[in-house]
């Protein structure tokens, strides 16, 4: 057989697992035994499923998992946090301007007396909500029209292909910024522009994926069986690249909520009073040498993020890569 | 066609065949440049012809890039043929339409070679083989019912129905891969070197409930190889394939024992003999050259290259297949008689050619 030891059978190779699984799953190993009795090639048989050998795999990846974590908590205290809070994100306290952090306000405030803590956690949730929209929308089209380049090859591809090509050397800068000047921008706005310009990224790898699955024998059974294109693409291929799609998804979450900073402070973002973190570091620019908190809290939550999702990136991609299968 | 031509077909018999093959060619372009322009040509099939009887197993062998695989593929139009004609069961193969076509594969199944690639891995094994069911209009809850009881019938258990592919071995994997093909209860079963990726004592267990099927199913086998003990154990009639044609068919035994086509007959002289005695005395023909490239193949025989005993006119005259004794087709202009051995026409011939013996190594005569 050409295939070297799989090494997600080889149970004995890693103690550490050996424990983990010992007290998780003692039904199927029973099981396991009884299916290789009847035809003994060498191989032990693991019987956990996609989903949970993913999960053994990616609750070993220590910073991903503490990533995963923390992510959690910040969306979390995004939504509640503001709801604690008496002040809302509008409100004025002219009674305390450009105040340091104190009990009222422990961020501080800004220059017309908003409070900074409440604007920041909503600037959070704006920037997230953004980036979630940004990635699912992205990851759509770009699976749409990744997989239909791949799976139908010939002129199909050669079409699609030039327009993702043509996506690509947009200067994304450029037309964010024409864009955002001629228009502002709603939250949607902005995450819908980002979306059709992250787009051919994604195109690209689904591309890829089809190309590589397209010619396998299981899609050739499935075509010799009846299947009809939109069957084999949906039921067959696809759920064999959700692996590559998902762990790129994760990494634009981190793209996006740094491009939607960029444009906010640029100006060309979401249209101010509403704040999202770039917002923040924007209104917040001329007190750089005053009070350098105002920016320095917003940019922080901006590299907190972004960090986090690249290293739930990190280990998504390591448990759900087949070829790093040491579970 | 013309009925005489259809009788003439290698390895018609008495009985109305299932599969009737014309002149079947298969052309993969080379392109290159920037424009993608064609500038040539792998001749994967090139013209083959022949026919398979009902509930008949036809062994096809012959060297890795050969074109068996593309042939079998082309068959069942997983591959468009670029020329030719296959009739099955007396229809249109080839022109049928896509939504006739979906039909057809009913009754034209395929196992293929890879265990491992062949079924998909985010699948479990009851949707693999319930899936032909499904896409043929059985309802979900039917199908899974036929898919337990086809998993019964190739010796797994219907409990593990619920399980993913990768949980089986390579074997248990391949009757999975068998028992899909079963599901739409086909006629023809084109067999892609079902048993090269198992351990032998696996590929005789996948062999004998191969022969088992189609004896309950009464199904005719169309069974790729290069394996040649593994063709001989399951075939009825076997055919030779080099550099996209068949250049020998013939009943089973007849090709063993008396090839006629010098190809055929250093290929079985390739195969060890198991008495220790035997091998060591005996003399055998080692082919001199590579396979020729497929994009390129020799003029007139094709053979011609490689041959121990070509003559000029090999060169130039392509040699027809031509049934040289009853029910026995060879494409040769020098076919060898039934008690003829190679290294003897050699020697005939007065030729220097390079004999192996266990004894001496490489000897030239």
């Amino acid at each position: 057989m050409s295939e070297q030891p799989r090494p997600e059978e080889a149970h004995t190779g890693d103690p550490g697992l050996v424990t983990a699984e010992a007290d998780a799953e003692p039904t199927t190993r029973a099981l396991s035994d009884d299916v290789i009795v009847d035809e003994r090639e060498g191989m032990t048989i693991s019987t956990r499923s996609f989903g949970r050998q993913t999960w053994d795999r990616f609750r070993r990846h220590r910073l991903a998992m503490f990533a995963a974590a923390l992510l959690v908590l910040l969306a979390i205290s995004f939504w509640v946090a503001p709801m604690l809070s008496s002040y809302g994100f509008r409100d004025i306290d002219v009674a305390a301007m450009r105040e340091g952090p104190s009990f009222r306000h422990p961020f501080g405030t800004d220059q017309i007396g908003r409070d900074l803590l409440v604007r920041t956690f909503h600037g959070g949730r704006f920037s997230l909500r953004i980036a979630l929209v940004v990635a699912l929308l992205t990851t759509f089209i770009g699976t749409v029209i990744g997989s239909l380049a791949g799976y139908f090859g010939g002129i199909v591809d050669t079409l699609l292909s030039q327009l993702i090509n043509l996506f690509l050397i947009v200067p994304a800068l450029v037309v964010l910024l024409v864009v955002g000047v001629r228009y502002g921008a709603s939250p949607n706005g902005i995450a819908v522009i980002l979306a059709l310009l992250l787009w051919p990224a994604i195109a690209r790898v689904v591309r890829g994926l089809f190309l590589q699955f397209r010619d396998q024998e299981f899609v050739l059974a499935a075509r010799a069986a009846g299947a009809r294109p939109p069957r084999i693409i949906v039921r067959h291929i696809l759920p064999n690249t959700f692996g590559p799609i998902i762990v790129n998804a994760t990494l634009l979450i981190g793209t996006a909520i740094i491009l939607e900073s960029t444009l906010s402070f640029l100006g060309v973002g979401v249209t101010p009073p509403t704040p999202t973190l770039g917002n923040l570091v924007n209104e917040a620019k001329g007190a750089i040498d005053s009070r350098p908190s105002t920016i320095l809290i917003p940019g922080g939550f901006v590299v907190l993020i972004a960090l986090c999702v690249n290293f739930l990136g990190d280990g998504l991609r390591d448990a759900l890569d087949p070829t790093t299968r040491k579970g | 066609m013309t009925a005489t031509e259809r009788d003439t077909l290698p390895g018609a018999t008495g009985a109305p065949p299932v599969l009737e093959v014309t002149d079947l060619v298969k052309y993969y372009p080379i392109r290159a440049g920037i424009m993608r322009k064609q500038v040539g040509s792998v001749h994967a099939v090139d013209g083959v012809s022949f026919a398979l009887g009902a509930t008949e197993t036809l062994g096809i062998v012959g060297e890795s890039g050969c074109g068996k695989t593309t042939l079998g593929r082309t068959l069942l139009r997983l591959v468009e043929p670029t020329s030719g004609q296959v009739l099955f069961n007396g229809e249109d193969v080839v022109g049928a339409s896509s939504s006739r076509m979906r039909e057809l594969r009913q009754d034209m199944q395929m196992v293929f070679q890879d265990p491992f690639a062949s079924l998909n891995p985010r699948m479990p094994v009851q949707d693999i083989i319930s899936e032909p069911l499904q896409i043929h209009g059985t309802d979900k809850k039917e199908a899974r019912i036929k898919a337990r009881a086809l998993l019964d019938a190739v010796g797994l258990s219907p409990e593990h129905g619920n399980r993913y592919p990768h949980e089986f071995s390579g074997g248990q994997r391949q009757r999975i891969g068998i028992a899909r093909s079963l599901a739409v209860n086909p006629e023809l079963v084109v067999l892609d070197e079902p048993v090269s990726a198992l351990d032998v004592s696996v590929q005789a267990q996948v062999l004998n409930l191969l022969e088992d099927l189609q004896e309950e199913f009464q199904l005719s086998y169309l069974f790729i190889a290069h394996d040649l003990s593994v063709v001989r154990h399951i075939s009825d009639r076997v055919a030779v394939m080099y550099l996209g044609q068949i250049v020998e068919l013939a009943d089973r035994d007849e090709l063993y024992e008396a090839p006629a086509h010098p190809y055929t007959h250093s290929l079985l002289s390739a195969v060890p003999v198991a008495d220790p005695e035997m091998e060591r005395s005996r003399e055998r023909i080692i082919l001199e050259g590579d396979l020729p490239s497929p994009a390129n193949p020799p003029t007139g025989c094709r053979f011609h290259t490689r041959c121990p005993i070509a003559q000029d006119n090999c060169v130039t005259d392509v040699p027809p297949l031509a049934e040289v004794r009853p029910g026995h087709w060879a494409s040769c202009h020098y076919a060898l008689g039934p008690d003829e051995t190679l290294v003897q026409r050699v020697k005939d011939l007065g030729r220097e050619v390079h004999i192996a013996n266990s004894d001496t190594g490489v000897t030239t005569a």
